[in-house]
C-alpha cells in the first residue's frame, strides 16, 4: 500500500488526507455545476451546503461513538478534537446522515420553500469515490477480509490477500454517479426524491460490502454501518409509505 | 428578551450580524476550550462528569446555531462559516498528518 504519495520539499503528503481533500473539492465543484444548471440561487446553496458540510463532519464524527462503541467516547464527544487532522474524519455513513440532517435545518431555518437539494447526490457519489481512493492507498482498517477471488490485495500485517472494499466502494459510487446523473432531469426525480435515491442506493450496497469488511459486530451479527443503513432505508421506506399513503384516493 | 425574528433592510446590517457571528463564534469556543481545559484538570478519570463537560461545547454550538438561525440568520451563518472556516483547515492540515478515518488509538 502507499500511505504516503509524495514528497514536496521532504514533507510528506499522506493518501488519505490527500484524496479526502481531493473528493471534497471534486463533490463540491460538482455541486456548484448542479446547482448552477437547476438555478438554485446562491442565497440559498450557501447556507444549506456551509450546514450540509458542518453537519456531516459532526454526523461523520459523532457515528463513530455507535459503530466502534463507548470507549470512543473521549474523542468522540469533544468537539475540539474535530479541529485535530490526527484523529480522522470519522464514518461516511454517519457524515451523509449529518449532511442530511444540516442542510434540513439550514432549509427550514431560511424558508426555503420545497427542496433543490437534488443537487447534492451526483455530487456525495463522485466525492465519496474519489474519497475512497485514499482507504486504499492508507490500507484503511486492513482493506478487507480474507479472500481467493482474482482481483484479491495484499495487505499490511497479514499473510493472505484480502477483499479491496475501499475499491468496491469507490466502483460502485461511480457506477452510482452516471445513474444518478442519468436520472436528475426525471419527473419522479425532482423536491429531493434523487438526493434520497442517492442515499437509498449507497445504503443497500454499504450493507452487503459490509459482510466482507473488517468492522466489528455490534448487535445481530450486524456491523454499526449495517444498522445504520437499515435505519435509514426503513426511515425512507416509513416517508414514501406515508407519501403513498396520503396521495392515495379516500376509500369509499 | 426579543424572540422575533430579525428583519435585515440594509446589506450593512447583514454583514455587520455576520461578521459578529464569525468573530463571536471563535470568541466564544476559545472561552468553551479553555473552561473545559481547566475544568477538566480538575477532575479525575473517566466518569459522566468528564464526558458531560466535554459534550457541552458541542451541543452549546449546535443549538446556539438553530436558535440563531431563527433569530438572527446572519449571525447564524457567520458562526457557521467560522466552524467550516475551521473544518476546512484541518482538511487540509490532513493531507500533511497519517490519518485514516477514525485513529481509535488517539487520547
Amino acid at each position: 500500500m502507499y500511505p504516503i504519495l509524495f514528497h514536496v520539499a521532504g514533507v510528506a503528503i499522506y493518501a488519505h488526507g490527500f484524496f479526502l481533500m481531493l473528493g471534497m473539492l471534486t463533490g463540491l465543484l460538482m455541486l456548484i455545476v448542479e446547482a448552477r444548471r437547476r438555478r438554485w440561487p446562491k442565497e440559498e446553496l450557501v447556507p444549506i451546503a456551509l450546514a450540509a458540510f458542518v453537519g456531516g463532519m459532526i454526523g461523520a464524527r459523532l457515528s463513530i461513538l455507535f459503530f466502534l462503541g463507548a470507549s470512543t467516547a473521549p474523542v468522540v464527544l469533544n468537539m475540539y478534537t474535530l479541529f485535530d487532522p490526527r484523529v480522522g474524519p470519522g464514518s461516511i455513513m454517519g457524515g451523509l446522515i449529518g449532511a442530511y440532517i444540516g442542510g434540513y435545518i439550514a432549509s427550514r431555518a431560511i424558508g426555503k420553500a420545497g427542496c433543490a437539494c437534488d443537487a447534492f447526490a451526483p455530487a456525495i457519489a463522485l466525492g465519496t469515490a474519489v474519497g475512497r481512493i485514499g482507504d486504499f492507498l492508507a490500507a484503511e482498517d486492513g482493506l478487507g477480509k480474507a479472500s481467493t477471488l482474482p482481483w484479491a490485495v495484499p495487505a499490511p500485517g497479514v499473510s493472505y490477500l484480502v477483499h479491496p472494499t475501499p475499491l468496491y466502494d469507490a466502483a460502485f459510487n461511480l457506477i452510482w454517479f452516471g445513474v444518478l446523473m442519468l436520472l436528475r432531469d426525471h419527473p419522479a426525480m425532482q423536491n429531493g426524491n434523487l438526493l434520497k435515491l442517492g442515499l437509498a442506493g449507497y445504503a443497500v450496497f454499504r450493507f452487503g460490502v459490509e459482510f466482507v469488511r473488517n468492522n466489528p459486530v455490534v448487535a445481530l451479527g450486524l456491523t454499526g454501518p449495517q444498522i445504520a443503513c437499515l435505519l435509514l432505508l426503513g426511515a425512507l421506506a416509513l416517508y414514501y409509505g406515508r407519501r403513498l399513503r396520503s396521495a392515495a384516493p379516500a376509500a369509499i | 428578551m426579543n424572540f422575533t425574528p430579525k428583519q435585515y433592510a440594509t446589506r450593512n446590517e447583514k454583514i455587520v450580524d455576520f461578521v459578529l457571528g464569525f468573530l463571536g463564534w471563535y470568541l466564544v469556543n476559545g472561552l468553551l476550550y479553555t473552561c473545559s481545559v481547566m475544568l477538566l484538570g480538575q477532575t479525575n478519570g473517566d466518569n459522566w462528569l468528564v464526558l458531560t463537560l466535554l459534550g457541552l461545547p458541542l451541543v452549546l454550538n449546535i443549538a446556539a446555531l438553530i436558535v440563531l438561525a431563527r433569530l438572527r440568520r446572519w449571525i447564524a451563518l457567520g458562526a457557521l462559516a467560522a466552524f467550516a472556516a475551521m473544518l476546512v483547515l484541518v482538511l487540509i492540515l490532513g493531507i500533511l498528518a497519517y490519518a485514516v478515518c477514525f485513529n481509535s488509538s488517539f487520547r
